[in-house]
């Protein structure tokens, strides 16, 4: 084996091993829970879906942080939201108003901020009332 | 490469240690972030993120593969290491792009809209560093099928890879999807000063030693051939200690910060340390001015690099050697030491050139054998009328011609273009070389 294709091939084992030990991150993180004994899993309602209020969702970037309906980021599920919150508390925590602008860091608040005006703001408000 | 038998133990060995570091470097920071975090949030997510984050990782660390580090690359020789590091690069951006494909593919919603002004600033950061870690990966691999200028190359590859790696830091702590405590954001805070400096160790902090340590040319010699051996001594009397077949990095009519620096084997006796030659042939931008460099210009030197040496073995009961045109140099570093040493031992040279005329040392390599124990087969492509010589390549019956029965027992040492280098390789397995005894430097590694 001449020393280049050797390199070739230690820089691929390393890769795959880097690939693998990444899959085992992934794995490891999504290791189930163990249940609390005699829990029982609610069944998940989700809400017919809002197509407008859907594209204003993700027009506004939403879905950069957020999910809703299974799509999106999982990091941070909406779904609920609509039934944990009234219309003014959503509107204020959709667009960092009010008594919600201090509860992010200032880089969210205002990407959350300059929505606040869009045209389809309403719909997108919409969409997420109807997440319960 | 093969490598003989203890030392093929030690590079064994000294491969897995780094291996290991090198797993340890891009993994250890991902799986840091495991500790306190919330339940995963699908195998599929979780596995583009650390691709991300790992792929991130891979790519601060092709930083440090081409900072010359001498414990690390002595293993392997440092030509291996920036192969590794163009391999490695390949796999790197496929990672980063397996990252971003599995969004595409399972999240679409998450990336958002591509359009700079709406878009989140890191997201178009993570877009950009990966436009352009593409760009710096294909433009290396096609900068000599292009044939791009090396210093102009060499610099806007620096600037691109730190300038992408940048947005990609930028991208990862916007993003931030598992720095999700203070602890965490300053792990990858500390993680990703930790290239930066290492960027600014190799651009500033060593230029700014060798400008420190100036050496001058003292000479300037044409050879045959279209070379120029050039003989540097250090301004400050203190000798470059280095085994014959080294090479050094030289920076010539330029500031060792504007990273125009070129490795050329050392071709001197390591016994005369004080007065190093590098012997140069006129093939590209750089080595065609090389004839007119002054006695007296200032010159820097990195050095000295490289494993391809007698010194690494030796024991051996006589060397061979087989040099193609300039291939010559580091071999001809090899046999002047040996001349210095005194040392007994059979030698034999296999030296392929086009025509008599141009062949590089010849007259030096007579005188030599009247000091060492020295067998000198010319082996000419266009031999001049009445050539009575080896004509043609080195092959497995030139060889077999000239070495000695006990030649099991020599080491090998290979210098020329590469599909000579490989032919020969193959030939002396036909003889029965061990392969662990046979050495070979490649020659066009940048």
């Amino acid at each position: 084996m001449t020393r280049q294709s050797r390199a070739r091939w230690l820089a691929f084992a390393t890769a795959l091993l880097v690939v693998l030990l990444a899959a085992l991150f992934a794995w490891l993180r999504n290791l189930p829970p163990a249940p609390p004994a005699g829990a029982v899993q609610a069944p998940k309602v989700i809400a017919p879906s809002n197509e407008p209020g859907r594209a204003a969702f993700v027009r506004a970037g939403c879905s950069g942080c957020h999910s809703a309906e299974g799509r999106g980021n999982p990091g941070l599920p909406l779904d609920g939201v609509g039934a944990r919150l009234g219309h003014s508390s959503l509107r204020d925590a959709a667009f960092a108003l009010g008594g919600a602008a201090n509860r992010f860091p200032p880089a969210v608040a205002q990407r959350k901020r300059a929505h606040a005006n869009d045209a389809d703001a309403d719909a997108l408000l919409a969409y997420l009332q109807q997440l319960k | 490469m093969t490598f003989p038998a203890r030392q093929t133990h030690r590079t064994a060995l000294a491969t897995v240690l780094w291996l290991a570091v090198y797993l340890l470097a891009v993994t250890v920071p991902l799986f840091a972030l495991l500790p306190g975090s919330a339940q995963g949030r699908g195998f599929g997510w979780d596995f583009s993120m650390a691709l991300g984050y790992a792929g991130l990782a891979m790519l601060g660390v092709q930083f440090a593969l081409t900072a010359r580090f001498r414990r690390a690359t002595a293993p392997f020789g440092i030509d291996i290491v920036y192969y590794f590091h163009r391999y490695l690069a390949v796999f790197a951006l496929a990672v980063i792009a397996g990252h971003y494909a599995m969004l595409r593919a399972m999240h679409p919603d998450v990336l958002g809209t591509a359009d700079p002004s709406s878009a989140p600033a890191h997201m178009t950061a993570g877009r950009v560093a990966l436009v352009l870690f593409a760009l710096v990966v294909g433009i290396a691999l096609l900068r000599k099928r292009v044939e791009l200028e090396y210093d102009r190359w060499r610099f806007v590859h620096a600037l691109l890879a730190a300038v992408a790696f940048g947005l990609a830091l930028w991208h990862v702590h916007g993003a931030g999807r598992y720095l999700d405590t203070a602890w965490k954001q300053w792990l990858w805070v500390v993680y990703g000063a930790f290239w930066v400096a290492l960027i600014l160790y190799v651009r500033l902090v060593r230029p700014a030693h060798a400008t420190a340590h100036p050496w001058t040319v003292v000479e300037v010699r044409p050879e045959r051939g279209q070379v120029s051996t050039l003989a540097l001594e250090p301004r400050s009397g203190t000798p470059l200690r280095f085994a014959p077949g080294q090479f050094a990095w030289l920076t010539l009519r330029a500031s060792p910060f504007a990273m125009r620096e070129h490795p050329f084997s050392i071709a001197s006796s390591a016994e005369r340390g004080k007065r190093i030659e590098v012997s140069i042939k006129a093939l590209g931008d750089f080595t065609s001015g090389i004839p007119d460099i002054k006695a007296g210009e200032p010159a820097w030197i990195d050095a000295p690099y490289g494993t391809f040496s007698i010194d690494d073995v030796p024991d051996a009961a006589g060397y061979a050697f087989v040099a193609g045109g300039i291939g010559i140099a580091p071999i001809m570093s090899m046999l002047r030491t040996l001349a210095d040493r005194g040392d007994g031992r059979p030698l034999v040279l296999f030296y392929g050139n086009r025509v008599w005329d141009r062949i590089v040392f010849r007259e030096e390599l007579d005188a030599l054998r009247s000091r060492l124990n020295l067998h000198v087969v010319h082996v000419l492509l266009e031999p001049p009328p009445g050539w009575t010589g080896e004509r043609g390549f080195v092959t497995e019956d030139v060889l077999m011609r000239h070495l000695p029965i006990e030649r099991h027992r020599f080491h090998c040492f290979l210098c020329g273009p590469t599909p000579m280098t490989r032919s020969v390789e193959h030939a002396l397995g036909i003889l029965g070389i061990p392969a662990a005894h046979v050495h070979s430097e490649i020659f066009d590694w940048v």
